[in-house]
């Protein structure tokens, strides 16, 4: 179980699962300190919204295989697929490279952020530095996750495991428990994850516009291609409804 | 711990779950005795006293009744390592206790489960697969089905009331919550 424990958190790129230790020099939420979602973190933090949707999917379609007795065999062999299957977005792997600290060959975007034995969440500093607070509060709800619903994962297979450990489960049924039992613990994270960050978008279309607090905070989004992320933002009324009807359409709205 | 007459709990149609034990024993009898362990009330902690299983291979179309012995840990899907578990069911909750040996914690997990009567639970968490819980002469009664493919699981599960300090004395102090009943697939 061990193991489990210290499960990584995947970014939105496609990172590998490593299920790793956390490094030595992950800081605990208390030292984190990221700065306060404000409007301007908006657009990124529905970016990565999306973008985990999209590995929520992925997963969803590894799970599929594996119910349908034509899935991967290992818990790596489940991860590898996710990856081929999503590619993420390097706009979110950009802004945590951008970091001042960031040194490839330290800090990795497979690994942000852990949860140690006891449930304390450690994060990487430069993850803490790059991204609003919501975005690591909604990191570390995807993180706690998976060890409950990995446990109860397996409990809830503990009888298909009895049967494996004694001999007389078919082979193929024992090979997929570990996979199923990941592919499941990852789509409830990621929808922990996303619960938070969609509230975390509707409090910040309550915030005035930084350009115009008569206005409430409305944004070019970056979830959908190049429709409106290379235009200047409208200041009147109409132009920024007009942005919002855009998103609407292009359903980034949750 | 006491013996006490083993009768089936009827089996509820959930999920794909296939109606084929009714009551009677697994093996086909009516009156084996089987120690179950203390009876209690769905709120007393429980911990598995048999487990019957059923496997299908769709593949091979073969069919195995086994009544396994003991109570039988759930082992760890990697290495095979025992986990300990105790369960109990509060305010519509299945609350499960899980350790393993030399974990610095243990886990209480909250899962969400659905009265269809005073007697009979069905676990809503799970996004395949099914298990209904109800009471009995006393004694906990579980039914579990799980499919993969070809393969299919049926389970039959009795608990026995635990007696004695909880957590055990093996068991560290420290517990971690955590509170699934208002998570969503």
């Amino acid at each position: 179980m061990t193991r489990a424990l210290w499960l990584c958190v995947l970014l939105p790129t496609g990172a590998a699962f490593a299920g790793a230790a956390v490094p030595d020099f992950f800081v605990p939420e208390s030292e984190c300190n990221p700065r306060p979602c404000t409007c301007e973190d908006a657009p990124m933090t529905e970016l990565i919204l999306k973008t985990q949707g999209d590995a929520k999917s992925a997963w969803q379609s590894v799970k599929d295989d594996v119910l349908q007795g034509s899935g991967p065999k290992t818990n790596q062999a489940a991860v590898a697929l996710f990856q081929s299957r999503f590619a993420g977005d390097t706009r979110v792997s950009d802004q945590f490279t951008a970091c001042d600290e960031y040194d490839a060959s330290v800090n990795s975007l497979s690994k942000i952020a852990g949860v140690s034995p006891f449930g304390e969440a450690r994060m990487d500093p430069c993850f803490c530095k790059q991204f609003c607070a919501d975005v690591v509060q909604a990191t570390i709800a995807h993180e706690r996750m998976h060890v409950p619903t990995i446990i109860a994962g397996v409990l809830s297979k503990g009888d298909a495991l009895i049967g494996c450990k004694l001999g007389f489960v078919p082979q193929a049924m024992c090979d997929a428990i570990g996979p199923l039992t990941l592919a499941d613990s990852e789509l409830l994270s990621h929808q922990a994850g996303m619960d938070m960050l969609s509230a975390s978008l509707q409090r910040m279309r309550r915030l005035p516009d930084p350009n115009d607090p008569k206005l409430k905070c409305t944004w070019n989004t970056l979830t959908a291609a190049a429709a409106f992320s290379d235009e200047p933002l409208p200041t009147t009324w109409t132009g920024r409804a007009t942005v919002l009807i855009g998103q609407l359409i292009h359903s980034v709205i949750p | 711990m006491r013996t006490t007459v083993l009768r089936w709990a009827p089996l509820l149609w959930v999920g794909g779950c296939l109606p084929f034990l009714g009551h009677g024993n697994p093996d086909g009898s009516d009156d084996a005795s089987v120690d179950l362990g203390a009876t209690g009330t769905f709120g007393d902690l429980w911990e598995r006293a048999t487990t019957t299983l059923t496997v299908i291979d769709g593949a091979t179309g073969g069919y195995e009744m086994k009544t396994v012995d003991g109570a039988q840990d759930v082992p760890w899907p990697e290495d095979g390592a025992p986990l300990e578990v105790f369960i109990q069911i509060v305010n519509d909750q299945l609350v499960s206790h899980v350790w393993q040996q030399g974990e610095p914690v243990y886990h209480r997990i909250h899962e969400p489960l659905l009265a269809l009567d005073s007697e009979t639970y069905l676990w809503a968490a799970g996004t395949q697969g099914s298990r209904s819980f109800s009471m009995s002469d006393g004694h906990l009664f579980e039914v579990a089905q799980d499919a993969v493919g070809d393969a299919m699981v049926l389970s039959q599960i009795t608990y026995g009331a635990h007696q004695g300090d909880f957590p055990p004395s093996a068991w560290p102090t420290q517990v971690l919550d955590a509170d699934l009943t208002e998570v969503q697939p």
